[in-house]
């Protein structure tokens, strides 16, 4: 189980303090599938990354939270202790399955790599290099990469993107990690290679009992593998609920208008798409109220001036919104899809 | 890999080709011979005899024909101001010595380099990169004559002036001239190999910052596995590549030697040769030591582009598909 409890990131640069995570609270049980949604730039990555502590310490700032992983805090260890939670109790594959892996050393040698660094043989020696190739090509049979024997000795230019992926997926999934991040796994690869590699993911799950966090700006992902989903904007989470809570009665304007936004099978196709007016939120200076207010058509002054406190719709399902207020003099609602 | 082996070993000797025969009609473009310069006592007879002896009272394009014929049976010919050495004899003798002075020099720059520009880009911006910096400003704009004569009057004078006061010895820690010992070769690759630790400092700098913000290490971090194994397996490596195109230019430069270090410092090697040659119309020299250099310059880039295949794996590729 992993919880994350109101955990604020900033990035110092020159333009100033980025406060890129403003408190954000994630829970995401075990073999659960958690989906983290929202545009670019709305802190969702970032989220993601700080739960492993990936970024450069000089320049980032973990203000505050915890992230709870089994009751143990991770924010609270050592750089050292850090090094054996990553890529041993959780995983991450990243969007750009192109960069991810280094060019210079052979698929084989990257997978080696994490499986010499936490793996221990059957009988508690540390793992031999021959010994950990066979796990690698056994790795590489478990992403279906056919005739992984060979494959394992090649270079990542050697892999299409989709067999890149996979092996990036590989070395994410070595260790048999307890939570796999991953951060829009698909976005980079064309359409019939997306679902082959979400597939793969829950097959994965299956297996290894693994919990995922998927990060993602597409909603037909999501409706594919998530059981929980989160709707981030401007650097807070401002919907959480299930899939079904999230599709079929979703409460947050921002959550309408992505709806909105995503093309459907059917659809009147003479009308335009809908999209969402304006852009996000400065998050060097980040709005006081709501940070959706500004591209909000049901925005009232209170929006502006106070950030709205989450409201419990149903069990699981939150929403931060001030039309949700018992005060609150409209009641706009809408379907989902 | 083989045809593209194959392929760059012909343009090579196309280049060196080239090289000849530029070098060859240029020098006899210059005006004068090797017998006319500063001796004006020479009979009519004695020159001609001497043109005769040497081949040059032939048309040019016959020398130039019997010249390549030479070549290819490896023969350089004879010197013509030192009578009865032959170019091969010369070339033996002192490029050794040369390309001794230049690996030490070459050495010396890559290691101090590169060790210079991962420890700027991983300290960027703080003491360590500015001190690379100033490194890298002094060893541009100062020329190599310019440093070797301040070296020579820091540890020849004032150091051993030094020595001599405090402890009444004419010891030198780093003799400042001649070829003798490990001790007498540290000023001289010093002063030549500056220029180029500040090229492969700057680099490596630019190029270490560039793979810190590739993906692939936030990967590696990922992996749980520690720094120096990010830094040297990953940022390291990958780094290198475009400093490894950069030193494999350098090579052949450096390695033929500087005529201004050789002769600042007193060392017996190519470099005296060529300027004299060239100074008393030597042709055979001037020509032996040009094709000598020609090949070795093209032959090192060779080698290095070879090796560059073999380093990064994705050229490997685009070979073999040729």
């Amino acid at each position: 189980m992993l919880e994350v409890n109101d955990l604020r990131v900033s990035f110092h640069s020159y333009a100033g303090e980025v406060q890129a995570v403003r408190g954000v609270s994630l829970t995401l049980p075990d073999e659960g599938t958690l989906a983290i949604v929202g545009e670019s730039g709305c802190g969702k990555s970032v989220t993601a990354q700080s739960i492993l502590r990936l970024h450069d310490t000089e320049y980032t700032e973990y203000k505050s939270g915890s992230v709870l992983l089994n009751g143990r805090d991770l924010m609270q260890l050592s750089e050292q202790e850090m090094r054996e939670v990553r890529g041993n109790e959780i995983g991450m594959i990243f969007q750009d399955p192109m960069t991810a892996l280094n060019p210079t050393m052979t698929v084989g040698n990257q997978i080696t790599e994490v499986l010499l660094r936490h793996e221990k043989g059957k009988d508690g020696h540390k793992l031999t290099r021959r010994e950990a190739k066979e796990r690698a090509i056994e790795l590489l049979r478990m992403v279906k990469l056919p005739n992984p024997e060979q494959r394992v000795d090649q270079f990542p230019h050697e892999f299409s993107g989709g067999q890149r992926q996979r092996a990036v997926a590989a070395i994410a999934m070595a260790c048999s990690p307890q939570v796999l991040i991953a951060d829009e796994p698909t976005t980079a690869l064309d359409v019939t290679v997306q679902a082959q590699i979400l597939d793969l993911m829950k097959e994965m799950q299956r297996e290894k009992h693994t919990s995922i966090i998927i990060i993602t700006h597409d909603l037909g992902v999501v409706a594919n593998i998530a059981k929980t989903v989160a709707v981030m904007y401007g650097g807070v989470i401002v919907e959480t609920g299930t899939v079904g809570d999230i599709f079929y009665r979703p409460r947050h304007p921002y959550a309408w208008g992505l709806l909105d936004a995503t093309d459907k099978a059917v659809r009147d196709k003479s009308k335009p798409l809908k999209s969402i007016e304006g852009t996000p939120p400065d998050l060097v200076k980040p709005p006081v109220g709501c940070p959706f207010a500004d591209r909000c058509e049901y925005a009232m002054q209170v929006c502006k001036d106070h950030m709205p406190q989450e409201t419990e719709i149903s069990e699981g399902h939150c929403c931060r919104c001030w039309l949700l207020d018992p005060d609150c003099p409209v009641r706009p609602r809408r379907k989902g899809v | 890999m083989r045809r593209y082996i194959i392929q760059r070993i012909l343009i090579s000797v196309a280049t060196i080709f080239v090289v000849i025969t530029l070098t060859f009609f240029l020098m006899h473009a210059i005006p004068g011979t090797p017998f006319n310069t500063g001796n004006a006592n020479i009979t009519e007879e004695a020159l001609a005899a001497m043109q005769a002896n040497y081949g040059l009272d032939q048309p040019l394009w016959k020398q130039y024909l019997t010249y390549l014929g030479n070549i290819l049976h490896g023969n350089f010919g004879t010197s013509i101001t030192y009578t009865n050495r032959s170019v091969t004899d010369i070339i033996l003798q002192a490029f050794p010595v040369s390309m001794d002075l230049g690996l030490r020099a070459l050495c010396f720059a890559v290691i101090a380099g590169i060790l210079l520009g991962v420890g700027a880009a991983l300290h960027h911006n703080k003491g360590l990169d500015r001190f690379s910096s100033i490194v890298a400003i002094i060893g541009i704009s100062i020329p190599s004559f310019v440093l070797g004569t301040l070296l020579q009057y820091v540890f020849g004078l004032l150091l051993s002036g030094w020595f001599k006061e405090a402890f009444n010895t004419t010891f030198q820690l780093f003799p400042i001239s001649r070829w003798e010992s490990f001790r007498y070769t540290i000023l001289p690759s010093f002063a030549l190999g500056l220029g180029s630790i500040a090229t492969i400092t700057r680099l490596m700098r630019s190029s270490m910052l560039d793979v810190i913000s590739q993906d692939y290490i936030k990967t590696a971090k990922s992996k749980g596995i520690s720094n120096q194994a990010i830094i040297w397996k990953h940022e390291v490596r990958n780094a290198l590549m475009p400093v490894v195109t950069v030193v494999g230019r350098m090579v052949g430069s450096i390695c033929t030697g500087s005529f201004v270090i050789e002769s600042l410092f007193a060392i017996p090697g190519l470099g005296k040769y060529y300027v004299n040659s060239v100074t008393a119309r030597d042709y055979t020299l001037t020509m032996g030591l040009t094709v000598f250099y020609a090949i070795f310059v093209v032959a090192t880039t060779l080698i290095v582009d070879i090796l560059y295949c073999v380093i990064d794996p994705r050229i490997r590729l685009s070979g073999a598909r040729k």
